[in-house]
């Protein structure tokens, strides 16, 4: 298997390259770690934007003989900003990757359990912000966008 | 208010910032009024797209009727509506013998449930198509409302 090369583009401009080992005993996981320490971009939304075949549920999955793999890719980033109750947190991502990668990332970042992240939905700029489309891509900004990860109020029903 | 007003009421939510800004977003997308009903897509976390048909007759003092329809002759028939768990169950029933969403501020929710009539929950807002909108919105796309996608036919491209 061979290396992924990332050549990585922020929104001032600067461009940098990164050469990541891909081996075949890896875990999903494993290799989602390695890009983002490696690069401080979120590695799920890499590789979901890298591999042509949808990421398992399971993360712990070893990457075996995956296919169609991109293994360069040139990618554009841009900063977000999460706010999540009392706390903050910033990452980078692909502009191309979609808002449900933003989501998952917070979630994991603010030990948001899995139940209670499926409750939640991301707003722009501030908590009372327009709704945002998970199944949009991030796209482009020049400066760090602001998004917050909220519990909507609940729908009464019979 | 008279007929005229309240069309004038229903005209100006279809044509409000917070509409607009939804079907920016990608959530909903206005397909045409004839007359007090009005019909939209609505789309799914998943992709899934569906039309919805909103009798607004009666705008503002009365509570809208939504209901799920075919795309292409709006018939209401129970594989025009999306499916889900018991949560998703709870606010959506698709049973082709009782085609209604149990919702306070729906009109047919109210029918089933006359004790919610007095809390005009579709007036929450001064924009009850926005709210019914939103409402369906969340329903569709926050995962934990138990919205589960039936098939990969009507995705959107």
């Amino acid at each position: 298997m061979s290396d992924l090369e990332l050549e990585v583009t922020k929104a001032n401009g600067a461009s940098q390259t990164f050469q990541i080992p891909m081996l075949s005993e890896d875990t999903f996981e494993q290799l989602a770690e390695r890009i983002q320490e490696q690069t401080c971009i979120d590695g799920y939304a890499i590789l979901q934007t890298t591999l042509a075949q949808p990421i398992p549920d399971d993360m712990s999955t070893p990457l075996g003989s995956i296919t169609n793999t991109n293994h360069k890719l040139n990618l554009n980033t841009v900063c977000i900003v999460v706010h999540y109750e009392s706390e903050t947190e910033q990452q980078f991502f692909p502009k191309h990757a979609p808002w449900s990668t933003v989501h998952r990332w917070a979630c994991n970042k603010f030990q948001v359990a899995h139940d209670a992240c499926a409750n939640l939905e991301l707003r722009e700029v501030t908590p009372t912000g327009a709704p945002i489309n998970e199944r949009e891509k991030i796209g482009d900004s020049d400066d760090c966008t602001d998004v917050w990860l909220l519990k909507p109020g609940p729908e009464q029903n019979g | 208010m008279d007929n005229t007003s309240l069309m004038d009421t229903l005209v100006t939510s279809l044509d409000s910032p917070e509409i607009k800004q939804g079907e920016k977003a990608k959530f909903w997308r206005f397909l045409e009024r004839k007359n007090w009903t009005v019909y939209f897509e609505v789309f799914a976390w998943s992709g899934e797209k569906y039309v919805m048909e909103f009798n607004c007759d009666g705008y503002i003092s009365e509570p809208i009727l939504g209901r799920f329809v075919q795309p292409d002759s709006y018939q209401c028939t129970s594989n025009a509506w999306p499916c889900g768990n018991k949560t998703f169950g709870n606010w959506f029933k698709w049973q082709e013998q009782n085609l209604f969403i149990c919702w306070p501020a729906d009109r047919g929710g109210i029918k089933h449930h006359p004790d919610w009539g007095a809390q005009k929950y579709w007036n929450k807002t001064n924009n009850p198509l926005h709210q019914y909108l939103e409402f369906i919105r969340q329903c569709l796309n926050i995962r934990a409302n138990g919205y589960q996608p039936k098939s990969q036919s009507n995705l959107v491209a």
